[in-house]
């Protein structure tokens, strides 16, 4: 059945011959058909992971749509260090394009300085996972009124478990407690491998909150052992519509500080092209496939084409120098 | 309950797709499991884009089998050319190299196989009867536990020393120094990082290739002229499972063992071997001649090794917490395809579990099978030259470690580590004990650290917890019984050698 749709579709786009690059969107425009070879996607992670495992299936649904081969390429060396390699030494012309998280603004102020934003083009910002404060269901803490009264009843011995210091999810700890007024040194931030590693922390009992993600503890929230008591972002989660926000409750907190999942490709771009890629990612990230997939991942649905995107990074890189210093990670 | 479970999965499996997936599994993994570089958690990797266009079912059931399979398949090379080909295979290569080099390969193999049979199978009744609450018991696990067992995980190199016990802490310490390099866990401050590529620390495969298997590359190559050694008859395939008659009790207890190690999170294959290894030393009746071919190290080994798949599968089926590399790419296969592993899986998609439960006891025989009547032709690998076998896998470790990473500073780590192999080997240094410190360098720096962050730097957290306390005092007793023992029948020994 589905090889049938397959070939009735590639005789479609034959009949159409060299219209085929219409299907991608406002890239008749763009001059010489782009793209007409494959694309190799770069991504700084190993096979496997979330980042991964959807970049692949992005990767996937771009194949189809374009009907050019992407090439997943895994280069998970030096923390994104092999990646960004790859990157900065490729000609902008669309054909190499590569994954990006928060996490390489951080890198790029502490093991990767040889680097900045200006490094890279910023194509598309493609999901967001906004920071969520967890505790136990059995924990007293209700609201994050209670957490701040926690802690201070407590100074100094509450333990926290979470992803390593100077990461997102850490910086976004330290910011509630600043909007809270309570000194960083009132909690002891236990730090672990992954944002999942302080979830599994908590969840036995090594820990009296964590700072996660929607997806990591959903299943744990519905079967009854963690509770969500606050969320960083504009406004509520669908999922969640009985979660006020951290600012909500009184704390004043960047609400835009989030996890998020984007796509860069080497510096200087033409706009042209850049301009097709964008549409042919957007387009992607419609298609009902991408659309089942981030939602049955619990990510948050949140594109932003270049020009959007580029904004954002400057303001999620400042705030991120900002906090480094703050915790002594940049001097 | 559990009846009517798997009544429902079966009926979900009656399909030729998941028979297809079953043999496809298990072949696959044979292959994957037996480079070098290819662990089951690559593997799976590899195929999870091959089962877009499959049913939930089908894709899991494809890929446990194939995690399944590799596990096994990695014992095949390291007993034929001391290649583990995954890396809790390096424990089997052991003593499974040494009964090879008495030229007992058939043997060797014949017994990995049955106690990577006996051990899933084991491992997963284990995991069917207690899937829904030993998982619970895992996440009792803090910082102070995990690094009371870690420790103990390291006291396991006096199991692994050999002849010299100060040979045996040189390697450990060089790993321990080894596994200092990279991003600090905690802080993320780099330390002995002079190239970008060391960044994410020093590459485990590509060491671990090179330790064992590009420095028997080298040494094959001194050796080239020599003739194959003569291989003995294996007897019939019944005779075959009668080898292990004696070695019942071992396997009993290595299976078990490896099982709940693994169900600890974070503790996979690898540290499992180890354990099972260095524990059968320890009560063995003969423990002087581990290292030097005694089949029950070989049992020890791999039957730890294969029960973890089923150990590593608990935490992730009830809790959605990856107990190992491999489940932890399962689980994003299956959320790929809708399903969240975590505590509502048995309530949502019942048929998921359970199909797994089916995959992993319907694909024993077809492994068993396949791994004894292969035997008779892997066994004469034994007597291909050794100029040409060196080559081979010479080319294979390259390209092993550079998949395994795909980068090219991975080949340079393989063949830094391979010369250095190569020159311990001259030295009587075994890798083992490197290999071991790689393993748990990270683990145990990291849950004491966590462990003093949580008191506030009171060394006294270590002994409030009393199975924390039984660790580290069993790893202290095992740290110095080889001392202990070896004291009075040392006394007498130097008389005679004074010329």
């Amino acid at each position: 059945m589905r090889l049938r749709t397959w070939l009735s579709l590639f005789a479609a786009a034959g009949l159409a011959g060299g219209l085929a690059a219409t299907l991608g969107g406002g890239v008749a425009q763009a001059g010489p058909a782009y793209p007409d070879h494959p694309i190799h996607y770069v991504l700084h992670v190993s096979p496997g992971g979330a980042t991964d495992v959807m970049a692949r299936k992005l990767g996937s649904v771009l194949q189809k749509e374009l009907k050019i081969p992407i090439v997943i390429e895994n280069r998970p060396g030096g923390r994104g260090a092999a990646e960004m390699a790859i990157i900065t030494h490729s000609k902008p012309d669309g054909y190499t394009i590569g994954s990006a998280t928060s996490t390489h603004l951080a890198e790029f102020h502490q093991t990767l300085r040889q680097y900045n934003i200006h490094s890279v083009t910023w194509v598309a910002r493609l999901v967001t996972d906004p920071y969520l404060f967890v505790v136990p269901a059995k924990s007293n803490i209700h609201s994050m009124k209670d957490l701040a009264a926690a802690i201070k009843a407590d100074a100094g011995k509450m333990v926290v478990a979470g992803f390593v210091k100077g990461s997102g999810a850490n910086i976004a700890w330290e910011m509630f407690m600043s909007a809270a007024g309570l000194p960083a040194s009132d909690v002891n931030w236990v730090p672990y491998n992954s944002v999942g590693g302080g979830v599994t922390a908590v969840l036995g009992g090594h820990g009296a909150a964590t700072v996660a993600y929607y997806g990591l503890v959903k299943d744990q929230v519905a079967a009854g052992h963690l509770r969500v008591i606050g969320v960083i972002a504009p406004k509520r989660l669908a999922d969640l519509p009985n979660v006020p926000t951290v600012e909500e409750q009184g704390y004043n907190v960047p609400t835009f500080w989030n996890q998020w999942r984007g796509i860069i490709a080497p510096a200087n771009m033409p706009p042209a092209i850049l301009a097709a890629l964008d549409a042919d990612i957007k387009k992607a990230m419609e298609s009902p496939d991408m659309q089942a997939y981030v939602k049955n991942n619990s990510l948050q649905y949140d594109y932003a084409g270049s020009a959007t995107f580029d904004t954002f990074i400057q303001q999620q890189d400042k705030v991120t120098l900002v906090w480094l210093k703050k915790l002594g990670f940049v001097k | 309950m559990i009846g009517q479970g798997f009544l429902f999965a079966l009926h979900h499996m009656e399909s030729w797709d998941v028979v297809a997936g079953l043999v496809g599994g298990t072949l696959a993994g044979y292959c994957i499991g037996s480079i070098p570089g290819l662990s089951s958690s690559i593997g799976i990797a590899l195929l999870i884009p091959f089962t877009y266009g499959m049913s939930p079912i089908t894709s899991i059931v494809l890929l446990v089998t194939l995690y399944m399979a590799t596990e096994y398949a990695g014992a095949i090379p390291a007993i034929l050319m001391n290649t583990p080909g995954v890396p809790a295979a390096a424990v089997t290569a052991l003593d499974g190299y040494q009964m090879r080099l008495k030229g007992e390969a058939g043997a060797a193999l014949t017994m990995s196989i049955l106690s990577a049979g006996f051990a899933s199978i084991t491992g997963t009744l284990l995991l069917i009867g207690s899937s829904t609450w030993i998982a619970s018991v895992a996440l009792a696990f803090g910082p102070v536990k995990y690094f009371a067992i870690a420790v103990l995980g390291l006291s396991m190199v006096s199991s692994l020393s050999g002849d010299s016990m100060l040979k045996g802490f040189i390697g450990l310490f060089f790993g321990l120094a080894v596994a200092l390099i990279g991003t600090d866990p905690m802080d993320g401050v780099p330390r002995y990082v002079f190239n970008d590529n060391l960044l994410s620390g020093v590459g485990f495969l590509p060491a671990l290739i090179g330790l064992f298997a590009l420095s028997s590359v080298f040494s094959l190559v001194e050796k080239s002229a020599d003739m194959p050694a003569p291989l003995k008859k294996l007897p019939s395939v019944s005779g075959q499972v009668g080898l292990m008659r004696p070695y019942l009790g071992p396997l009993a207890r290595s299976s078990v063992l490896g099982f709940l190690v693994s169900v600890i999170p974070g503790h996979g294959a690898t540290i499992s071997a180890f354990i099972s290894y260095g524990f059968q030393k320890r009560i063995s009746k003969r423990p002087e001649t581990f290292g030097h071919g005694n089949p029950e190290g070989l049992i020890a080994s791999e039957a730890a090794a294969n029960a973890s798949v089923p150990g590593a599968l608990a935490p992730m089926l009830s809790l959605g917490i990856p107990g190992s590399a491999s489940t932890a790419v399962l689980i994003g296969a299956l959320t790929l395809h809708g399903v969240q592993p975590g505590p509502l899986l048995f309530t949502r998609n019942p048929e998921i579990p359970y199909s797994i439960f089916i995959a992993l006891i319907v694909t024993m025989p077809l492994m068993v099978a396949l791994g004894l009547a292969g035997t008779r032709l892997w066994v004469r690998v034994t007597q291909v030259p050794r100029s040409m076998i060196a080559g081979l896998v010479g080319a294979m470790c390259l390209l092993g470690s550079y998949a395994s990473q795909n980068d090219l500073f991975a080949v340079w780590t393989t063949i830094f580590f391979g010369i250095l192999g190569y020159v311990l080997q001259k030295a009587k240094i075994h890798p083992a004990p490197i290999v071991l410190a790689l393993v748990l360098g990270n683990i145990t720096e990291s849950n004491f650290r966590r462990s003093l962050i949580t008191s506030r730097g009171h060394l006294s957290i270590f002994v409030t917890h009393p199975f924390a306390v039984a660790c580290l005092l069993v790893a202290l007793a095992v740290f110095l019984a080889p001392f202990v023992r070896r004291a009075p029948a040392a006394a007498p020994a130097p008389a005679p050698s004074t010329h």
